[in-house]
């Protein structure tokens, strides 16, 4: 095994693009993790924040500007990043685990339950993501929990069709025969023997939809129907600026946008690389 | 060849003057319905005042005026003899007369749709006595009679007599300066000049109301000459409109009182979380520490770029029960903080702030910084701003603690706010359907219902004030933040004068 | 065939009578739009009043079933706030989304498939690395992060272009008319950016796998030419999963509308279903959902029959 991933990240890094993306990934990640070492002030204490501060342009207190509240927009945006991330990530970890064991189960055991799983996997599919998402949370209301809990519900789909699609073909194969043969348990086969040679597909779909995540995130924030405003994410961040946009204030807007974009590329990249290299088809 | 030039000129001259002028007007939101009964909201009745005449008018100082009716006597205290225009007639040629008013009035009150029945909630009967005479009987002696008659528009019995809602919702048959011809929701809405206007036609032959939600947009489209007026300038781009020599721009103190309510009942309070368990709110000091506590001055500066006007009461001046005794007083963390130990709170308490987001102008930005003023004295505000839809129908569950609203006294009048947020509950009545702290003094309660009846307003003003002072001043029963303040731009090709109601009334505009 | 079909049917219909029944229950716990549509004067019995003659004082099972027996006989209920037909309304905005869609649907296939084909041809090359990176950008950067910055440059800062609103309408579409035509440019790059993006990806890694593939080795060693293969053999075979996408993606346009209507004040129904959930208007929201699902469920079945036809392997 450990022969084996050392070949792909020498691989992984021979694209000199795909380096970079890493390596602005990773540097995003650690301000996410720990922004309060990097940042002037925790924007969301209200002890720190002084309305005389309002609406000031980038300047050596505060290098990106200041937002309607005194908020550093440098600060803010080392927060939000968190927010958005967070939301990504845990989404995304969840629609997986949901999504994998119900496509498996479903692959495996067929019948009645494959039929019921694929025909509200079906459904879903006929609607588009945003507009599940948007009814969802503009009745329940802005939160993180929930807007993480919205997009799991959204992406699980993709995941438990390629899980399925994959133990579909898998468990005729010889190795799954003989393991049945053997009297091994259906829940050993499926989680021993079939699930790692689902993992590639998995991780091919998840390198999209993290993106697709954090992008549906942002787009529900900017419509005000997303995170509350006390922990704003990117999206939130440029849906505040967006208000004051032609105003003058760009700097609110502007740069939590270029940020969630560099963010977005530099997993796109990562994406893309990694799917390049785990695409047998492309194999020269 | 001279001639020619002059020729062509005056061509061109007459061609001018003879032009179809269109009125380009960019609002803040459009008409929910052609029907004015059915919705009691300022943008609809703006847009709809252009379309129909009551039977008394509001000039734009909220000063009524002979509309429809054009004299009255007042006889007996509860009876009213309105004496109509005669020669007056609906845009599709039918004549107005007692039956039109005697149909719309039993309208707005018996049609289940409508918005309008607590303004002729006081209204017992109307009967024709002849067909320019009506008499109206009110249940009570009634001061305010006159001002309510301003919100009913004068409907067309024949025309509308067995219609659908439906159909009364898209057509609307007025006696006003223009008539409707063409309606897109949120797009457009088009009026072209009633020529038999009973007060003169109107100079532009054309009014173009044009929804424009968006602040941006609606901006963008006064600068780029898009449209000739705006409502509704957002406060950041002020500046911007000012500095455009082709614009003016108009700031008119408004109706709307921006304040917090405070949950003053129940000794448990679910989003508060205080040392001892109890409620802070219910001790006077700790109200008093709140407005004390609160920066308005910063507030109306940063937040509100100095387009809000502090409060220190209910009623800005425009209004019949203004106090101008009644000052605000400095911002004043010191003393707030004393007033909080004093109360048992050395260390103030936690407690969540509800705010809508979409209602007011930069309501959720004020609910922040007035979190950012508390938590300086010591009370950790958490600040939860939900859309409108969440927010009134939480708010109206009681599932708050402390919250930010806001308060618009149309009728120019107090009483409005003093039964509507200030009296005690009382579901049978309908007095204090918005006094969701539930606040309740008796000797306030008995003062509001003494004032509604009577007629001499000297005195009337006397009791609404008493009211009013010990509400505000002696119990504190809601921190007063500022009054809106209506912000406007226009072109300088066109006359335009802001009304204090916030309608836009195309007839006026030159 | 004909079973296939019918079981085809059966499916759609199901989906729409579940999407219905979820919605509706939805918009029902959401409340009633009763306390925002009445003004403060009002008393509790208005309230009362008011909710009576919406219909909103009964259960939710006997809301469902009135609604059911409506939509049988094609009325969806008449909006809260409006008073008029939701139905109507929602076709009276339609017009302006689907042009949106259709126009960024058609660039975005127009640009995207032949840019798509250059890079896969010679995937190493400049051109196609520079065309790969925008398509990444493309696909990275949010719907409405685009519409933003369109704006901010055309409008604000050039002001070439105009902000928002729709321009003049002839014939249905304001495509015609040079207003309009300046009204649409930056809607529809906005909403076409990520589907240009998307297919060019999709049509280069279609084009690129097919170019592995042996019979297509065999073609250039018979020695077909190089522009029959690529363009006849190879853009034939990606061209049906292609057209797949490309139908399910045209859902997801109409979706993102939404956004876009937002920023642009265009007037579709993207900015209706907004203000209408905001508004609680629930006979507009159940209207307008039910009306996006009969594309989708009509586009996916088409998709589904036109692919027996055209894939031979998938045999009913």
């Amino acid at each position: 095994m450990k022969l084996f991933k050392n070949k792909i990240l020498i691989e992984y890094f021979e694209d000199k693009l795909a380096a970079a993306g890493l390596i602005v990934f990773l540097i995003l990640a650690i301000f996410a993790i720990a922004p309060s070492l990097f940042s002037y002030q925790n924007p969301y204490d209200l002890m720190q924040l002084y309305l005389e501060n309002s609406f000031q342009a980038p300047n050596a207190n505060f290098w990106l500007g200041t937002d309607e509240q005194g908020r550093d927009i440098f600060s803010a945006i080392m927060y939000g990043l968190r927010v958005s991330l967070y939301v990504g990530f845990a989404s995304t970890i969840l629609s997986v685990i949901i999504g994998f064991t119900l496509g498996l189960i479903s692959g495996y055991y067929g019948g009645w339950i494959d039929t019921i799983i694929m025909r509200i996997a079906d459904i879903q599919l006929s609607f588009p993501a945003i507009l599940i998402a948007l009814i969802i949370m503009a009745l329940w209301g802005a939160g993180v929990g929930k807007i993480i809990i919205a997009i799991t519900i959204v992406n699980w789909v993709y995941y438990a069709r390629t899980a399925r699609g994959v133990v579909l073909s898998e468990k005729e194969k010889d190795y799954a025969q003989s393991a049945k043969a053997l009297g091994m348990s259906n829940f050993s086969i499926i989680f021993k023997e079939i699930m790692p040679n689902t993992t590639a597909p998995i991780i091919v779909i998840a390198t999209v939809r993290i993106a697709v995540a954090i992008i549906l995130e942002a787009t529900l924030s900017f419509l005000g129907l997303g995170v509350p405003i006390t922990e704003p994410s990117l999206g939130s961040l440029i849906s505040n600026g967006y208000q004051v946009l032609f105003s003058g204030y760009w700097w609110t807007s502007v740069f939590p946008g270029i940020v969630l974009m560099i963010l977005i590329i530099s997993i796109n990249l990562i994406g893309d690389r990694t799917r390049d290299i785990m695409n047998p088809r492309l194999k020269r | 060849m001279k001639k020619i030039i002059m020729g062509l000129a005056t061509v061109a001259l007459l061609c001018s003057v003879g032009n179809a002028k269109t009125l380009k007007v960019g609002l803040a939101s459009g008409a929910l319905s052609m029907d004015p009964y059915a919705h009691n909201e300022t943008a609809t009745n703006s847009i709809l005042s252009n379309i129909f005449d009551a039977l008394i008018s509001f000039d734009k100082d909220i000063n009524t005026h002979p509309g429809l009716a054009v004299s009255w006597t007042n006889p007996e205290p509860t009876v009213w003899i309105m004496n109509l225009r005669k020669g007056v007639k609906f845009h599709n040629g039918s004549d107005f007369n007692a039956d039109d008013v005697v149909f719309s009035f039993n309208r707005v009150k018996t049609w289940n749709k409508s918005g309008f029945k607590g303004k002729v909630s006081a209204i017992d009967s109307v009967e024709k006595i002849d067909d320019y005479t009506v008499k109206f009987i009110t249940k009570k002696p009634y001061p305010v009679f006159l001002r309510k008659l301003t919100y009913v528009n004068i409907l067309d019995k024949e025309t509308l007599e067995g219609k659908s809602d439906q159909w009364i919702g898209l057509n609307p048959i007025g006696t006003g300066p223009y008539k409707l011809t063409s309606w897109s929701k949120g797009d457009h809405i088009k009026m072209d000049a009633n020529k038999d206007y009973w007060r003169g036609v109107a100079k532009f032959d054309k009014v173009l109301f044009r929804p424009l939600t968006n602040n941006a947009t609606r901006v963008a489209a006064i600068l780029s000459n898009e449209v000739d007026i705006i409502n509704r300038v957002p406060v950041v781009d002020v500046n911007r409109v000012k500095n455009n020599d082709k614009l003016n721009f108009f700031v008119q103190p408004g109706l709307r009182l921006i304040y917090l309510q405070m949950d003053q009942d129940r000794d448990k309070s679910p989003y508060i979380k205080s040392h001892d368990g109890k409620n802070p709110l219910k001790d006077v000091r700790v109200r008093k520490a709140i407005y004390y506590g609160i920066n308005e001055d910063a507030i109306v500066k940063y937040v509100m770029k100095g387009f809000a006007k502090p409060a220190a009461q209910l009623s800005p001046s425009a209004v019949f029960g203004y106090d101008p005794s009644i000052k605000r007083p400095s911002y004043n963390p010191k003393k707030a903080k004393a007033l909080l130990a004093e109360a048992g709170y050395p260390n103030g308490f936690e407690i969540q702030l509800d705010s809508p987001n979409n209602r007011y102008i930069n309501d959720a930005q004020i609910a922040q910084a007035v979190a950012s003023s508390l938590a300086k004295i010591g009370i950790k505000v958490k600040v939860n701003a939900t859309p409108k839809s969440t927010f009134f129908k939480e708010t109206g569950k009681l599932n708050t603690s402390f919250f930010l609203i806001g308060w618009a006294s149309s009728d120019g009048d107090a009483s409005s706010i003093l039964d509507g947020c200030v009296h005690t509950y009382d579901a049978e009545t309908g007095y204090g359907r918005y006094n969701r702290g539930r606040y309740s003094n008796p000797k306030v309660d008995a003062l509001i219902e003494e004032s509604a009846g009577i007629m001499d307003p000297k005195k009337r003003l006397e009791v609404l004030r008493a009211a009013q002072k010990l509400a505000i001043v002696d119990d504190q029963n809601f921190i007063p933040l500022h009054y809106q303040v209506d912000i406007y731009a226009s072109s300088k090709d066109i006359q335009f004068e802001t009304r204090v109601d916030s309608r836009i009334w195309a007839y006026d505009i030159k | 065939m004909t079973k296939y079909i019918l079981n085809r049917l059966f499916h759609s219909a199901l989906v729409m009578f579940t999407i219905s029944f979820i919605v509706f229950f939805i918009m029902f716990k959401a409340g009633d739009p009763v306390e925002l549509m009445l003004p403060p004067d009002a008393t509790q019995q208005d309230v009362v009043d008011m909710r009576a003659a919406l219909g909103l004082d009964k259960s939710f099972i006997v809301q469902y079933q009135k609604f059911l027996v409506n939509v049988s006989k094609g009325n969806l209920g008449n909006s809260f706030i409006y008073g008029q037909p939701a139905l109507d309304i929602v076709f009276e905005r339609m017009p302006a989304t689907m042009e949106l869609a259709v126009i960024a649907m058609f660039i975005s296939v127009l640009v995207g498939i032949p840019l798509g084909i250059i890079s896969s041809i010679k995937p190493n090359s400049i051109l196609s690395r520079i065309i790969m990176f925008f398509s990444l950008a493309g696909i990275s950067v949010p719907v409405f992060w685009t519409g933003m910055i369109l704006v901010l440059i055309f409008s604000v800062i050039l002001g070439v272009l105009p902000s928002s609103g729709r321009g003049e309408v002839y014939l249905f579409t304001s495509a015609f008319t040079w207003d309009g035509i300046k009204h649409l440019i930056m809607p529809v790059a906005t909403l076409a950016v990520f589907q240009l993006a998307l297919i060019l990806r999709l049509t280069r890694t279609g084009m690129m796998e097919v170019l592995m593939q042996d019979y297509i080795k065999l073609a250039a060693a018979k020695g077909v030419p190089r522009k029959v293969i690529v363009y006849y053999h190879a853009l034939k075979n990606t061209l049906i999963p292609l057209i797949t996408i490309i139908g399910i993606q045209f859902g997801q346009l109409v979706a993102f509308t939404i956004v876009t209507e937002t920023i642009f004040a265009w007037p579709g129904t993207g900015k209706l279903i907004i203000d209408s959930i905001q508004n609680l208007d629930r006979p507009i929201v159940v209207a307008y959902l039910l009306v996006i699902s009969f594309i989708f469920v009509a586009i996916n079945f088409v998709v589904d029959v036109l692919y027996t036809f055209v894939d031979p392997r998938v045999r009913v």
